[in-house]
């Protein structure tokens, strides 16, 4: 398996390219903005995107999906049945998905947005807004941000400390570094 | 993409590495290995997909070569010249860095997370898009160095100079600085608090 990061700054997001070695079909996640940079490197990479992940629902993270779908027939997986007026192929928490070839497991984390998943990738997670390198995601209140807290300890916590973490904004991480060093995650020990 | 996959060895809690099935420790003719690993990394110029964790790098050179997407972790460099090398995607958390140069290096998407630097020169460099959260990092200098978007939350920071730097997006929130010189660098565009949200 491969996997491509590219970043926009348009609006500073991330998105990632997952793919066989050889080309192929390839799983695309969270197309913030379907540039030409970014079609550049499926091409040039000989991937077909047949598949579209969604962290969630913000524009931050789907305003590509429009573009991308005039390119390519793929299919959009969401917590949501429906983005935009695309009709998704709707996900919940503990769905296990075999998309091109590379095994994913769906993890629901309420909290950023009430329709926040996470995409777990054999030792990747893919974490969209719900946790980046020494932050976790915004919430409209208090009751929401410590759902959202609650929701990492229940759902991500119990992981392998060396999971690598990509998010939606910002660089790379890995578990262990942020149970260390997050100063949200600080917060855990107070409720 | 490299995988952790854990070693053969009973009870061995560590991952495999380079292309074995067990981990450094429990690696068999652990020193003619060594010998041929660092053989390897002395011919190649490209580095890509490579696992040394916990492994002894001193006074290896690195210069101009291209790292993509390897796992150095826990590992411990000593005086090794990353001078002009382009680093993508390059996991080196938990490590301990000695005496090390990056002059004029690209790094970018890398994590050094958790990771020990002393008397480290940076110079010059691009670190675009990083990870340095929680770093503990002494008498080391950026200076004319590019930023962008470069994470130093929880870092402690002592006797470290990034003067005439790019520092936008760059974020130093709760992060320990002790004699930290930002001279000439755009440290307005800097988050030292919490300011942003995502």
């Amino acid at each position: 398996m491969k996997l491509f990061f590219n970043f926009t700054v348009l609006r500073f997001a991330n998105t990632y390219l997952l793919g066989p070695e050889d080309g192929g079909d390839a799983v695309l996640i969270d197309p913030s903005v379907m540039d030409v940079d970014l079609l550049t490197l499926i091409e040039t990479n000989n991937y077909y995107i047949r598949h579209v992940l969604l962290t969630h629902n913000h524009s931050t993270h789907t305003k590509g999906v429009n573009t991308l779908l005039k390119i390519y027939d793929a299919k959009i997986y969401a917590y949501m049945p429906q983005i935009f007026d695309i009709e998704t192929y709707p996900l919940t928490d503990g769905d296990k998905l075999n998309l091109a070839g590379i095994p994913i497991e769906i993890l629901y984390l309420a909290g950023h947005s009430s329709d926040s998943l996470v995409f777990k990738v054999k030792n990747l997670l893919f974490t969209g807004d719900v946790l980046s390198a020494g932050i976790i995601g915004d919430s409209p209140n208090s009751l929401s941000k410590s759902l959202l807290l609650r929701s990492i300890q229940e759902k991500i916590y119990p992981l392998d400390d060396s999971t690598l973490i990509f998010p939606g904004h910002g660089p790379p991480s890995i578990l262990k570094a942020e149970k260390l060093f997050n100063p949200d995650l600080k917060l855990l020990e107070k409720i | 993409m490299f995988t952790f996959i854990q070693c053969n060895e009973k009870g061995c809690q560590n991952n495999q590495i380079w292309d074995s099935p067990f981990c450094l420790e429990h690696l068999p003719q652990k020193n003619d290995s060594i010998v041929t690993i660092n053989k390897e990394i002395n011919n190649r110029t490209s580095l890509k997909d490579i696992r040394l964790e916990r492994y002894l790098f001193e006074d290896t050179i690195f210069t101009e070569k291209s790292i993509t997407v390897c796992d150095f972790s826990y590992s411990t460099f000593r005086n090794v010249d990353f001078s002009n090398a382009k680093l993508k995607l390059v996991f080196f958390h938990f490590s301990i860095f000695e005496n090390c140069c990056f002059p004029n290096s690209l790094i970018k998407y890398c994590v050094f997370a958790g990771s020990f630097f002393s008397n480290c020169n940076f110079n010059g460099s691009d670190i675009l898009h990083s990870n340095f959260i929680g770093v503990d990092a002494r008498n080391c200098s950026f200076n004319d160095t590019d930023l962008y978007y470069t994470n130093f939350t929880s870092s402690t920071l002592k006797d470290i100079t990034y003067i005439d730097c790019n520092l936008k997006k760059t974020n130093f929130f709760k992060s320990k600085r002790d004699n930290v010189n930002f001279k000439y660098s755009n440290y307005e565009e800097a988050f030292f608090q919490r300011d942003a949200t995502i």
